[in-house]
């Protein structure tokens, strides 16, 4: 009678189990990022080690970075610098490459001496805690390794936006597709003799605002050609761009009638 | 015969009690590959501080879009960003942060009266 009990519970454990974990799990709807996938995880890294460099924010950053409970944190931050810098430099890159300094400074390559070596002006501010992150202490930063076998580089300037997008506006319209900005100072007054840089794969124009003052003396405009996708920045940083991609697709005007995307950008100067 | 039977099914339901207890409760099924969007609502928040700080850092409205969209799905992301620059003024907390956050609600077109003022501070 016994084993005939235990047997019944033993089946009963299996079927119970079976049906906690197979058929209906716990669903997670406060998932750590940890929890997510893969994709998700790297671009939270990436934006952890972006938002370190303008934040300045150990602890905050390390408490970021734990919800993803890697235990190599370094050498995954550095295998996904080797990635990012394929490509050249960007952003992206040297951000890693600060972040795998400050994390574990041994898993420093050479391809990133050039980002570290590059003076960084972060953001001094107090950043907010939220109340979910735990403090965590910071850790020690270790010196790096001497070595003779890393090869000179030579850094550059971490770019900084020297302007500000208001708003950047789609216009569905049977004209000629067109970029058009506006930069403006606070109080919306048009500034003319602006450098506005518009950029795509491939290629680079520039205008100067103002040429056109019937439309304002912070004007100006550009034609855009279908399937090419173009990004804007301005001030004497040409190729750090403001916006998104920006592309004249097809579109229905309100009359229904056939066109194609234009963009109305404004621009605004970052007082320092 | 049917003594034998009841002491099984006892046996049976307590042994199901038992592992949807553990199934459900002590030792719940964890994976990983989850959809960003069931992040806890304190890392959601934590996602939007860092869009913005990291669009502060590389001015890539795209990639914003792109960190923020698998989290708050395919909704405007602006009134979202606006909303937590908006709290932010309330909480008091420092105006850097909140120009970031404003800066990116308006890079989405989502201004506000409120948020504005600190569209003009330094990155």
């Amino acid at each position: 009678m016994r084993a005939i009990f235990l047997i019944g519970v033993a089946a009963g454990i299996g079927l119970g189990l079976a049906y906690a974990w197979l058929i209906d799990p716990v669903e997670f709807t406060t998932a750590d990022p940890y929890h997510v996938d893969a994709r998700y995880r790297e671009a939270w890294l990436v934006m952890a080690a972006e938002a370190y460099l303008v934040g300045d924010d150990w602890d905050r950053t390390k408490a970021r970075l734990d919800g993803l409970g890697d235990p190599n944190l370094a050498h995954t931050a550095a295998a996904l610098f080797e990635r990012y810098s394929v490509n050249g430099p960007d952003p992206q890159s040297r951000a890693l490459a600060h972040l795998v300094e400050r994390l574990d400074a041994s898993a420093v390559t050479a391809g990133m001496l050039v980002y570290l070596e590059t003076p960084i002006t972060p953001t001094p501010s107090v950043t907010p805690s939220p109340a979910s992150i735990p403090p965590t202490r910071a850790p020690t930063r270790p010196a790096p390794t001497p070595t003779d076998t890393f090869p000179t580089l030579t850094p550059s300037a971490t770019p900084r936006p020297e302007f500000a997008v208001v708003s950047s506006d789609s216009v569905c319209e049977t004209s000629p597709p067109q970029i058009r900005v506006t930069v403006q100072d606070a109080e919306g007054r048009g500034l003319p003799g602006v450098d506005v840089w518009i950029t795509w794969d491939g290629g680079a124009d520039r205008f100067v605002t103002g040429l056109k003052p019937e439309f304002g003396a912070g004007f100006g405009d550009f034609d855009m050609q279908p399937d090419v996708s173009y990004r804007v920045g301005a001030g004497s940083q040409s190729t750090l761009a403001l916006t998104g991609s920006l592309s004249a697709e097809p579109c229905a005007t309100d009359a229904g009638a056939r066109g194609q995307l234009s963009w109305d950008v404004v621009l605004q100067p970052l007082t320092p | 015969m049917i003594r034998r039977l009841l002491v099984a099914f006892i046996g049976l339901a307590l042994g199901v009690g038992i592992g949807l207890f553990v199934g459900w409760f002590a030792w719940p099924a964890s994976f990983t590959g989850a959809p960003p969007s069931v992040l806890a609502p304190g890392w959601k928040n934590e996602a939007i501080w860092m869009a913005a700080q990291a669009y502060a850092y590389d001015g890539d409205l795209e990639a914003a879009s792109g960190r923020l969209a698998p989290v708050f799905g395919s909704v405007d992301l602006g009134p979202i960003v606006r909303e937590r620059a908006e709290k932010a003024i309330d909480e008091g907390l420092p105006p850097d942060e909140i120009a970031r956050l404003a800066r990116l609600a308006a890079a989405y077109g989502a201004r506000s009266p409120r948020a504005d003022p600190f569209l003009n501070r330094a990155p």
